[in-house]
């Protein structure tokens, strides 16, 4: 999910920019390092909204830049285990779906879409269930839950978070549309 | 500081090797001058007083 | 007029130079009701010139254009400068006062203030290291590992690199340890009563007085007294036979010889009681081999002893304690306290530099004296003491034992600060001296920004 977090981090203004406006500037140099950045226990950094407070700066020996102290807000994408997450499938494999859930994909394995066996075909790009003959296929919306997370802070690229739609209430929206009309009309 | 806006020759030193590493590094110059020599031009800001650094002392 | 009113007039006076005497006479003479006094008026009654001016001033009386007492004393008092360069500039001032214009009294004061500004130490300056390197220096000129030896009369006291060495490693007792006695009015003016001292003081053996020989014959000592060495050293024959029952043995006095017998007749014990009886104190202190009456550097007659005993000196009655010394400084310590002890390793010291002609100012080696006596007790400068004493593992263990200075304090969880230089030299930071310490902060930025 995406939270607003206050944060605090030290910022270096290089020389050549102390001309500057400086809360800008910090704002700038903040959000050339932190957005994109992903953090193990923070999540991944979307934006830098606001500069809140900045402390002096202090100059180092044998360095030009002066560094600030900031204490500023930030939106953070934070994927928790066991979130319901709805989101786009945007490439279809033959191991599964990668859907689309914010700035990071999430992975839906084929062994995770539903409890039927499924078939890959490659020329539509399609997943297809053998009994109810279902597809799922790319720009389809599906709800998910998040059952695995790995964030790589390194390379947050290849960050890889596991989803699963093998539980009542879940899987592509028409599927859960479906069900509900035939749950309503049993009840009737 | 009560007492002291002096500063001592090692606060001195500091502020004018700092400001001349910055204006090395392209930092803008506060002053009109015709000096190129980073140091030197520090050394002018400093005795004009303009330079936006100060020390930190212990209490 | 009031004689309390007098009496101010009296005190002002002092306190601006006037001596007392004639304080007292100017306001004995002098009405201060009738302010209309001028220096005509004052001559007149017969005040010196000098004093005459001091005393319109007081009244308040100007003289156009002159720097008045109360102004030198004003204007020092408002500069920043310490207590004693105050007094010495305002007694240096008021000699000069009548060359002197508002003006120039001025420049003066700041000539001095900005002298001694830049006399003063910078803060963060290593004066530990300039300190070290100041003494280090003049140290090698010294001849080294040659041991020198300038005495007075016929007392040898160690003296050159030697001497630095043993203050240094503050030694309980030195190699010549020595005592400047200095005497009472009435001692010290009387060349023979400050003799009589001497003998009073000297330590005096029965050996220095008389033969000690042992007879195999009748197992006995026989002690034979020297009467001239006797009277020189003003002593008694009782008071030596007085000693000598003292030692509980048989005893034998005849005219002019004693015989002292053993218990128990044996050889050991004869030889062992001749040696014992040679060596009896008689008279003087223990442990003063010599004392020698000299002129001092007053003029006046003063003693100078081979051997140290502060605290029995200073029981004998004429000898002026305050102004007596002793090179032994864990001496000092122990009878006067550590402040006495610091003060005389810094007057050692100095003096002992400047017996070998090197110039090395005070501050050096005060900030050294200070350093081994910070705690209360002298600590030798070096691994058992000042060195050893470091709070830092690092540099505890980059200075000896590495490993084990390690193990132990891992084992402690002992914890280093860094704030020493060799740390932050194993570390890779910077010191904390010198540049290495100012802290730079941007101005005009920071607080809050919304």
């Amino acid at each position: 999910m995406y939270i607003k977090i206050r944060a605090v981090d030290v910022v270096r203004v290089p020389p050549e920019r102390l001309g500057e406006d400086l809360v800008n500037t910090v704002k700038e140099l903040l959000k050339d390092k932190l957005e994109g950045r992903v953090d193990k226990r923070i999540g991944m950094f979307v934006a830098v909204l606001d500069v809140v407070e900045m402390k002096e700066g202090r100059i180092m020996i044998g360095d030009g830049g002066v560094y600030y102290e900031t204490i500023f807000d930030a939106l953070v994408f934070r994927p928790m285990m066991q979130e319901i997450v709805e989101g786009e499938i945007v490439e279809i494999v033959n191991f599964g779906a990668f859907v689309e859930i914010g700035p990071l994909d999430g992975l839906l394995h084929i062994s995770q879409i539903t409890d039927e066996f499924i078939s890959y075909d490659e020329k539509g790009a399609k997943l297809i269930t053998r009994e109810s003959n279902r597809t799922l296929g790319e720009k389809d919306r599906v709800r998910a839950r998040i059952v695995a997370i790995s964030l790589n802070e390194r390379d947050p690229g290849d960050s890889k978070i596991g989803l699963t739609m093998r539980q009542p209430g879940l899987g592509k929206i028409e599927w859960i549309e479906e069900e509900r009309k035939k749950e309503s009309e049993s009840e009737v | 500081m009560p007492g002291s806006e002096r500063y001592t020759k090692y606060e001195k030193a500091r502020i004018i090797g700092a400001r001349a590493l910055q204006i090395a590094a392209g930092a803008p110059v506060l002053i009109k001058t015709d000096k190129i020599d980073p140091i030197d031009i520090a050394i002018e800001e400093f005795e004009k007083g303009v330079i936006p650094i100060t020390v930190k002392r212990e209490k | 007029m009031v004689s309390e009113e007098r009496e101010k007039i009296v005190r002002d006076l002092i306190s601006s130079g006037v001596e007392r005497a004639i304080a007292k006479e100017i306001a004995r003479d002098f009405r201060v009701t009738e302010l209309s006094v001028g220096r005509d008026a004052l001559s007149a009654a017969g005040i010196a010139d000098e004093y005459a001016e001091d005393i319109l001033c007081m009244l308040g009386i100007e003289v156009a254009g002159e720097v008045k007492p109360c102004d030198i004393e004003i204007q020092v008092n408002g500069t920043p400068l310490p207590e004693k360069l105050k007094s010495e500039l305002k007694s240096k001032l008021r000699v000069v006062r009548r060359m002197l214009t508002r003006d120039k009294l001025n420049s003066i004061l700041k000539r001095v203030i900005a002298e001694y500004e830049d006399a003063r130490v910078d803060p963060r300056e290593a004066v530990g290291v300039v300190a070290a390197q100041s003494i280090g220096e003049p140290g090698t000129q010294m001849t080294l590992r040659t041991f020198h030896y300038a005495g007075v009369g016929a007392i040898y006291i160690t003296l050159g690199l030697p001497r630095i060495i043993e203050i240094v490693d503050a030694r309980k007792k030195p190699s010549t340890p020595a005592m400047k006695v200095r005497l009472q009015p009435e001692y010290a003016s009387d060349r023979h009563k400050a003799e009589i001292l001497a003998m009073e003081i000297e330590e005096t053996h029965i050996k220095d007085i008389g033969k000690v020989e042992s007879s195999a014959d009748d197992m006995c000592i026989l002690l034979s007294l020297n009467n001239r060495e006797l009277e020189k050293r003003r002593i008694t024959k009782e008071e030596v036979e007085e000693k000598i029952k003292s030692l509980d043995m048989p005893v034998d006095i005849k005219e002019d010889k004693i015989k002292i017998y053993t218990k128990n007749n044996s050889y050991h014990e004869l030889l062992r009681l001749e040696e014992r009886i040679s060596n009896m104190l008689v008279k003087g202190i223990e442990g003063i081999k010599r004392a020698i009456v000299r002129k001092g550097p007053e003029g006046e007659y003063m003693l100078y002893t081979e051997g140290s005993a502060l605290k029995k000196v200073a029981k004998i009655e004429g000898v002026d304690f305050n102004r007596t010394t002793t090179n032994n400084i864990a001496e000092i310590a122990e009878v006067l306290g550590i402040e006495a002890a610091r003060n005389a390793i810094i007057d050692e010291m100095m003096s002992t530099l400047e017996e070998q002609g090197l110039d090395v100012d005070a501050r050096h080696v005060t900030l050294i004296a200070d350093a081994m006596t910070v705690d209360g007790e002298v600590k030798q400068i070096g691994r058992h003491g000042l060195a050893g004493e470091k709070t830092s593992v690092l540099s505890r263990a980059a200075f000896e034992v590495t490993v084990d200075n390690l193990l132990e304090a891992a084992i402690h969880g002992e914890v280093d600060e860094l704030k020493g230089v060799t740390e932050n030299v194993i570390v890779g930071q910077p010191i904390r001296l010198g540049t290495g310490a100012v802290e730079l902060v941007a101005k005009n930025y920071g607080e809050l920004m919304r």
